[in-house]
């Protein structure tokens, strides 16, 4: 049972499988290749505009096997490493303190059946000033219990901070938050210098996603789970994604109802998005 | 205007102190969050 809802959250709602995998960005939505599950290694630095070097640790065994579970629950959940380093918040620590107990240990627990995979990807470090900055950021986790799935709001709101939708749908700049939430606008440069940003995912009937309706949502994330579905290559210049399409297909249905639901509970923002930019 | 002057640098080396603290706080101190929580994983757990 826990180790299910672990694998669950870990591989289709929150994602750890994608920043701390190796992800092939030759296809699209760059999905992760098979046996480097939690291997680590992804670089996130000054090139895509991070205000440093962060590099997705090694969460198989390997990685963690000094880690206490409580030393996973509090970095998990704040932000705050073994040794007190602090943690940057493309690990949104800020999220995860957010949910519920059960569901983090669910995904320790599975963190730990990985298969072991030897790998030390090199240390993070953050530039002047964040370097100083991050260390504030860390907050007392404040967990909480997930609501029930007939409190379609509220569950929604949960699944929707488990999954992290916010991180890159609502604007940053140099790692501090600049736009409304779910607004998007947010940046992301791709290796080949093109530029993908986030969607306006709030109910904006023109701009945002006000005129969806449950099952278009739904749909515009199962059409990646249909068993036929192979992610296409993406020529150099053409249309590429970071959204995590392939993975969060994976979702329950009810989950992505739900989230949908939350979403269309929130302030219309009007932001007109252009989706991608090629290389020039 | 020596005065002024020697006032000035007073209040430069104070605000460089508190500065210096303030990093050095920052850098020492924190993140603090408290100890980490004593708790058991269930491996097994297949019911
Ligand atoms: C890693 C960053 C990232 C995360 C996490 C993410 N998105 Fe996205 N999303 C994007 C980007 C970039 C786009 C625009 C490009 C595209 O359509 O693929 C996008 C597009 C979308 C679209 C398409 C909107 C349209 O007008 O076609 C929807 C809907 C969406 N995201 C919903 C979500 C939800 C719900 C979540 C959380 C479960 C989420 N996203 C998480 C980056 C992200």
């Amino acid at each position: 049972m826990q180790l299910e809802r672990g694998e669950y959250l870990a591989n289709h709602v929150m994602l750890w499988m994608d920043c701390h995998s190796t992800r092939d960005w030759s296809l699209f939505s760059g999905p992760m290749v098979e046996g480097t599950q939690g291997k680590g290694g992804e670089i996130f630095d000054q090139n895509l505009g991070f205000p440093g070097k962060y590099i997705a640790p090694n969460i198989t065994p390997y990685g963690l096997k000094d880690w206490t579970d409580g030393e996973l629950l509090r970095a998990i959940t704040t932000g705050v490493t073994r040794d007190g380093r602090a943690l940057f918040s493309i690990m949104p620590h800020h999220n995860f303190g957010l949910l519920d107990e059960t569901d983090i240990q669910a995904v320790i627990a599975y963190i730990r059946s990985l298969n072991s995979i030897e790998n030390v990807p090199e240390v993070s470090s953050s530039d002047f000033p964040m370097n100083f900055i991050i260390n504030t950021i860390p907050k007392k986790a404040n967990l909480t219990k997930i609501p029930s799935k007939t409190d379609l709001i509220n569950y929604g709101k949960y699944m929707i901070t488990a999954s992290g939708c916010s991180d890159c749908h609502t604007k940053q700049v140099q790692g501090k938050v600049v736009g409304q939430p779910y607004a998007g606008g947010f940046d992301f440069k791709l290796l080949d210098g093109s530029v993908v940003t986030s969607s306006n995912i709030t109910p904006d009937k023109t701009t945002g996603i006000g005129s969806w309706t449950s099952d278009q949502f739904v749909n515009r994330f199962k059409v990646f789970q249909d068993s036929s579905y192979v992610n296409p290559k993406v020529p150099s210049g053409e249309f590429q994604t970071i959204m995590p399409w392939t993975m969060y297909a994976g979702m329950d249905t009810v989950d992505i109802q739900a989230i949908f639901a939350y979403l269309q509970t929130l302030e219309p923002v009007s932001n007109k998005i252009e989706k991608f930019t090629a290389a020039k | 205007m020596k005065k002024v002057l020697r006032v000035l640098g007073y209040a430069v080396l104070i605000i460089l102190l508190l500065v210096i603290g303030a990093m050095t706080y920052i850098k020492t101190m924190l993140p603090n969050v408290g100890a980490a929580p004593d708790i058991k994983v269930e491996k097994l757990q297949c019911n």
